[in-house]
């Protein structure tokens, strides 16, 4: 079912920021830092459940690296 | 550090971190090069690890100092550089293995599963186990590693009525030796993955043990690999393994002792995963690690989200199967064997200046 993931990801992100908190009194900047973890991770479960690709990244490395190594080896 | 491990568990960690990765697919892309001489391969890694680790390491008399020394306190530039390159490389582990084994489930046993669904449940697994800590990981990876290793051991008496020796020959041809180089380049990549012990350095009970401990985890992940691929080779024949995406299950699938024991294929595999869940553990602790400077002050407070996002990652890179299997078998042959080389010539470099 599309958007299963999220809800999942969506669940597990706030019980941890809840039993994050709750664990001891952190800095402002620490407490940045773990919401904005949590933001990138939500994020991307949408752009999966949306499906969103970064597949260019990957395939621009196989298409150079990749290329080299298998110009040697085969 | 507070956390302790002593050689025989760091022993178990290198092993199960080098062998459970490489079982995957890995063969398929030996065999293509080197064919039926494709179990010589990891004679070769191990050597060429062995004397990695040697070099790395050093001597026993210096060792115990530099540990107390490295990664503590201050941070100077090699060791940023290092933390850096460090968190790159088991980061790139990290989305390929999760890929890796998101995909075999998702062909071999779960397939109508959503592969988000199935990413995010091993990771929840995954984050688990790594965010208990390293002794955790060891003692688990230790139980899994002792039945998986165990069950490669008993595999040739279970397939000795498929094996056909005849599948070994032509043993030397005129190109044995550029093959076999080549392949070992493929192969070196993943055995380099070993290099994780650095971090640890500082976690031994014994450090000076750490060399000897390294390098037994080491021949012992290659002696089951070359067990694994002798046997490949001699059960499906080299034209199979090529041709096989997941030549190791297609192997054990040739298990026949009975009529009733139908599926011991499954009962492999249910081994094979908690064992790589393991491994993929330690990838997420040592990226982890880095991020928090190598200390283990609030080391869990990202694990979490952190875990998420990666294994988010490792279905966002990748746009196929066969985009993951061209990343692992050629890309990570230099990216892999990069960043190792760059870790290594770094942490040389901090020893140099100790």
């Amino acid at each position: 079912m599309m958007g299963s993931g999220s809800v999942v990801v969506a669940v597990v992100l706030v019980f941890y920021i809840i039993h994050i908190m709750r664990a001891k009194p952190y800095t402002r900047k620490k407490r940045i830092l773990i919401y904005g973890f949590a933001l990138v991770a939500f994020s991307l479960s949408l752009m999966v459940t949306f499906q969103g690709n970064l597949g260019f990244i990957v395939h621009a490395m196989n298409k150079t690296i990749g290329g080299m190594v298998r110009l040697v080896v085969t | 550090m507070s956390e302790k491990i002593g050689s025989y568990q760091l022993t178990v960690l290198v092993a199960n971190f080098i062998f459970t990765g490489t079982l995957i697919s890995l063969p398929q892309s030996l065999a293509e090069v080197s064919g039926q001489n494709s179990w010589h391969v990891p004679f070769v890694g191990f050597l060429l690890m062995g004397a990695f680790i040697t070099v790395l390491l050093g001597g026993k008399r210096q060792l115990p100092k530099f540990s107390r020394k490295f990664l503590a306190g201050k941070r100077s530039i090699v060791e940023k550089m290092f933390l850096v390159a460090f968190a790159i490389l088991f980061a790139s582990t990290f989305l390929r293995d999760v890929r890796g084994m998101v995909d075999f489930i998702a062909t071999v046993l779960l397939p109508t599963t959503p592969i988000d669904v199935l990413t995010i449940l091993a990771i929840l697994m995954i984050v688990y186990l790594a965010s208990a800590g390293l002794e955790v990981i060891a003692r688990v990876t230790a139980i899994h590693f002792g039945v998986l290793a165990i069950i490669i051991l008993v595999l040739p008496f279970m397939l000795l009525n498929e094996i056909n020796m005849g599948n070994f020959q032509p043993i030397f041809s005129q190109t044995y030796i550029p093959d076999v180089a080549k392949s070992s380049l493929i192969l070196f990549s993943w055995v380099g993955e070993a290099i994780f012990i650095l971090i640890l350095v500082g976690n031994m009970e014994d450090v000076s043990k750490t060399r000897r401990a390294a390098v037994q985890g080491v021949g012992t992940g290659m002696f089951l690999l070359v067990i694994v691929l002798a046997l490949m080779v001699a059960v499906l024949g080299v034209d199979i393994v090529k041709a096989s995406s997941y030549p190791s299950h297609q192997m054990i699938q040739q298990i026949n002792l009975t009529d009733f024991l139908d599926r011991l294929d499954l009962v492999i595999v249910t081994v094979w995963i908690p064992a790589f869940i393991t491994k993929i553990s330690l990838d997420l602790y040592l990226i982890n690690r880095c991020l928090t400077s190598g200390r283990n002050q609030d080391a869990n407070v990202i694990i979490v989200p952190l875990g998420i996002a990666l294994g988010m990652l490792s279905i966002l890179l990748f746009r196929n199967n066969m985009e993951h299997l061209q990343f692992s078998f050629y890309t990570w042959a230099a990216w892999g064997l990069g960043f190792e080389l760059l870790i290594g010539s770094l942490f040389l470099l901090r020893r140099k200046f100790t």
